[in-house]
């Protein structure tokens, strides 16, 4: 069979899929008693277990089928999910994602994932595992040795030696840890020869280490002789060691698969009876995913948009004739294609929009895997995932976000101990909220941390010589936190795997920015910082106000227009060389449009009578100055493809009803 | 110029003129070519760059092809054509003073740039066909529209 003609399929469902898992297990570590989330687990395990299967990824079928069986075990409830198989079926989440990016990727490196497998049976077995053991099983991967490691094993064995992999555990409280690794490590020196030490020699002597840390020692002695050797010294809690093999022989290997094959038709037909009663018992509960759908490749979605753009650019073609020719008849029926045509544009429109949960679905997972590893406690709310976003909008947003959030739990959530000094509730706290506002919509990072300090960030950027020190006396405290989007910016005094490297913020921004929206941050210092992310709610059609500059014509986008103006000459005046102008008691700086957009001297004329159309943007307003304002329209967004990308001021092209292109200004990069 | 493929060894171009010197396209670079139309002028853009034009509802670019060969520019007259080419997955239209013929050329014909000339403007040339006794030059379009900078800027 070929599958191939598949493969799209199989990839999107496994990841989405493998997205539901994660959120599942998610949800299942903070109420494990709930079945529904076990059995919807249950469900998307079993679905790539079954796809995977057919496509014939042997790895992928079998690590999801081992994990049904915990899974299975876990919902008849003779397990527990403690906290060891969350883990582990979080492992089994990630490898199972690695597993399906390969395929993707078509990446042919074989991924072992015979160690989970393992471990997985272990706790299926609900052996009672002890903590050391564990580690030892956790960290089996860990010993990763290379050809040279390889080579000296295998002399050694030829020389009548072993290989042991020894795991030693310092007794809690031990003070100078450093030190006692130091006498085990000499320990084993004087018995035989470390290859390797996890974590390494000189992180041991950083007592960079937990209390325990695990040795692949070759030796002549025995391994009771090791044992005893190393528990002779004080402060040594445990010992454990194992005779290292370098690769478990085929031998073995074959044995465990066919035992679990005989295992495997039971389990199989058992999970069959489970899901009959999986069906009756969901229908009942509720729906998880109400609704038929039907899967559309993007560019279909893509062209029929362009279709429906043709249609409205050709409808005002039409009405334009029936206007200029008095044509009462035409207009009328015209209006009715109106209607038509602006439903057309909603559904089809509205086809592209996905909520924004796709995208938000996979932030809890990240936000507790870093607040661990970074041994911080984060509480992590969402609020307005059912917000929808154009496909494309949010097929980009991912990034920036996985940025600000990162930063959040890195830099902005201090530690428990430290947000307890403080008098603050020491679970952090990070918001995630979309919501519209407008023709936009609005997304928010906010944390509850420690806040950007102004002071610190002038300094760096001083240091960084990315400003001057007129510059950094001049700048106010909002100015100043703002550089945190400059390039090559990072206030992390400590470069962490986490951020700190000094690309993101800027990245965060480019992004944004070339999705048409923007970005600004709020902060105080000890309260936390805000992130907000202004998006437009679609890139395809807007309403716009048309105007005449110098016998060109420019759409600006009716989203960020307040009100339309005519002033004199006489009204415009300075402040410090800035043109301004009073409207209902408000200073608003204007900007003239043909100076700006470079227009032919010749025709940049003073008028006496001015238009000025007021914009915003979020806070700032401005006040742009026209030479005539022709009326306002429904406008397709074309993008001005790749060439032109990334001018500045324009964000895009419209065909006007006489087939003429006018550019739609952005109003962002004007107000800058 | 990776897409022309050769029946026998023999490629057909569209021959265009700017002033007195003769150019030519593959012809399977060339999407169509259309009469002067309106174009509106975009800012910030490099000099050549004349602007877009609305070809069947998208916006295309073009560029002014005397301007970007350094000829100095010229009125447009009825005989003022945009060339639509396509490369790499980017359409430009390109302005030229008229387009004359499409012919073919053999492979051996061809001579590479370097050897004829060492102007400035020797980078977009991918070569120099001789037909008789007239000259072609044959424009490396993708270093001509730029994509080699933008792309990899991108």
């Amino acid at each position: 069979m070929d599958v191939n003609q598949y493969m799209g399929m199989f990839l999107e469902e496994s990841r989405e899929h493998l997205e539901s898992l994660n959120r599942c297990v998610l949800d299942l570590e903070n109420d494990p008693d709930n079945l529904s989330v076990l059995d919807e687990i249950f469900r998307s395990a079993h679905t790539i277990k079954g796809m995977s299967a057919t496509m014939g990824f042997t790895a992928i079928a079998e690590l999801t089928h081992e994990m049904e069986n915990i899974l299975d075990l876990l919902r008849k409830g003779e397990l527990k999910a403690n906290a060891e198989i969350i883990d582990t079926v979080f492992k089994c989440v990630d490898t199972l994602e690695q597993l399906v990016e390969n395929v993707a990727s078509d990446d042919q490196t074989p991924l072992d994932v015979r160690p989970l497998q393992e471990k997985l049976n272990m706790l299926a077995k609900g052996e009672a595992i002890s903590p050391a053991v564990i580690e030892s099983i956790n960290d089996e991967p860990s010993i990763e040795i290379g050809d040279h490691e390889t080579n000296v094993i295998q002399n050694a064995k030829n020389q009548g030696m072993q290989a042991y992999e020894v795991q030693v555990t310092l007794r809690e409280g031990c003070l100078l840890k450093s030190a006692r690794a130091y006498m085990v490590m000499s320990a084993f020196d004087e018995l035989g020869e470390v290859i390797k030490s996890v974590p390494s020699v000189d992180e041991l002597e950083k007592e960079n280490f937990d209390f325990s840390f695990q040795v692949l020692l070759v030796t002549g002695a025995e391994q009771e002789k090791v044992q005893q050797t190393v528990l002779s010294i004080s402060e040594v809690e445990d010992v454990i060691v194992n005779p290292f093999s370098i690769v478990s022989s085929p031998e073995i290997s074959l044995n465990l698969h066919n035992s679990h094959e005989t295992k495997e038709t039971e389990v199989i037909k058992e999970t069959k009876e489970v899901n009959h009663n999986l069906v009756q018992g969901s229908s009942s509960d509720k729906k998880v995913k109400g609704g038929q759908s039907v899967r559309v490749d993007i560019d279909k979605l893509d062209s029929l948009l362009n279709l429906v753009g043709e249609l409205v650019i050709n409808k005002t073609r039409l009405e334009q004739i029936g206007i200029t020719h008095r044509l009462v008849d035409l207009v009328e029926t015209i209006e009715q294609m109106d209607r038509v045509t602006t439903d057309l544009q909603a559904v089809v429109m509205k086809v592209r929009m996905v909520p924004v949960g796709q995208v938000f679905n996979r932030f809890p997972r990240m936000v507790r895997d870093l607040s661990k590893e970074l041994d911080k406690e984060i509480n992590l709310i969402i609020q307005g995932e059912e917000t929808e976003l154009d496909r494309t909008v949010i097929d980009e947003i991912g990034d920036p976000l996985v940025h600000l959030l990162r930063n959040a739990i890195d830099h902005g959530i201090e530690h428990p101990d430290q947000r307890q000094a403080k008098g603050k509730n020491p679970v952090g706290e990070i918001r995630l909220i979309a919501r519209h506002e407008g023709n936009n919509v609005i997304i928010m990072v906010e944390d509850d941390g420690k806040g950007i300090d102004p002071d610190i960030i002038k300094r760096k950027a001083l240091q960084k010589g990315l400003i001057t020190q007129s510059d950094a006396d001049k700048m106010d405290n909002v100015e100043a936190v703002r550089m945190v989007f400059l390039p090559g910016f990072s206030t992390a005094d400590v470069v962490t795997d986490v951020s700190g490297r000094g690309v993101g913020m800027d990245a965060v921004k480019n992004k944004i920015e070339s999705l048409g929206g923007m970005v600004d941050v709020e902060t105080k210092i000890n309260e936390g910082s805000r992130f907000k992310i202004r998006l437009p709610l679609t890139l395809a059609i807007i309403q716009a106000l048309l105007v005449k500059v110098c016998e060109e014509i420019y759409a600006i986008p009716l989203g960020s227009i307040d009100s339309t103006i005519s002033i004199t000459q006489n009204d415009i005046k300075t402040i410090q060389g800035q043109e301004v102008i009073l409207l209902r008691g408000q200073i608003i700086p204007i900007i003239r449009l043909a100076k700006v957009l470079d227009s032919p001297e010749a025709c940049q004329k003073q008028q006496d009578e001015l238009f000025v159309v007021i914009v915003h943007l979020g806070d700032h307003r401005a006040g742009i100055v026209v030479d005539n304002l022709i009326g306002q329209q429904e406008i397709v967004i074309k993008s001005l493809g790749k060439l032109l990308a990334g001018i500045k001021v324009i964000a895009g092209a419209t065909i006007l009803g006489n087939g003429q292109v006018a550019l739609i200004l952005d109003i962002g990069s004007l107000l800058q | 110029m990776s897409e022309k493929t050769y029946a026998s060894d023999e490629i057909q171009l569209v021959v265009f003129k700017l002033g007195r010197e003769e150019y030519g396209v593959s012809i399977l670079q060339v999407q169509e070519i259309k009469r002067m139309t309106e174009i509106t002028r975009v800012p910030h853009t490099p000099d050549y760059i004349k602007g877009v034009i609305n070809l069947r509802g998208s916006v295309l670019p073009v560029l002014d092809l005397r301007r970007r060969l350094n000829l100095l520019s010229k009125e447009d007259t009825d005989d003022t054509r945009i060339i639509i080419v396509k490369v790499e997955e980017i359409t430009v239209g390109m302005i030229v003073d008229s387009v004359s013929e499409v012919t073919a050329l053999s492979q051996e014909n061809i001579e590479s740039p370097n050897s004829v000339v060492g102007g400035i403007s020797a980078n977009y040339l991918s070569g120099v066909g001789k037909q008789e006794d007239r000259l072609l030059i044959l424009l490396d379009l993708a270093e001509l529209i730029g994509i080699t900078q933008e792309t990899k800027a991108s």
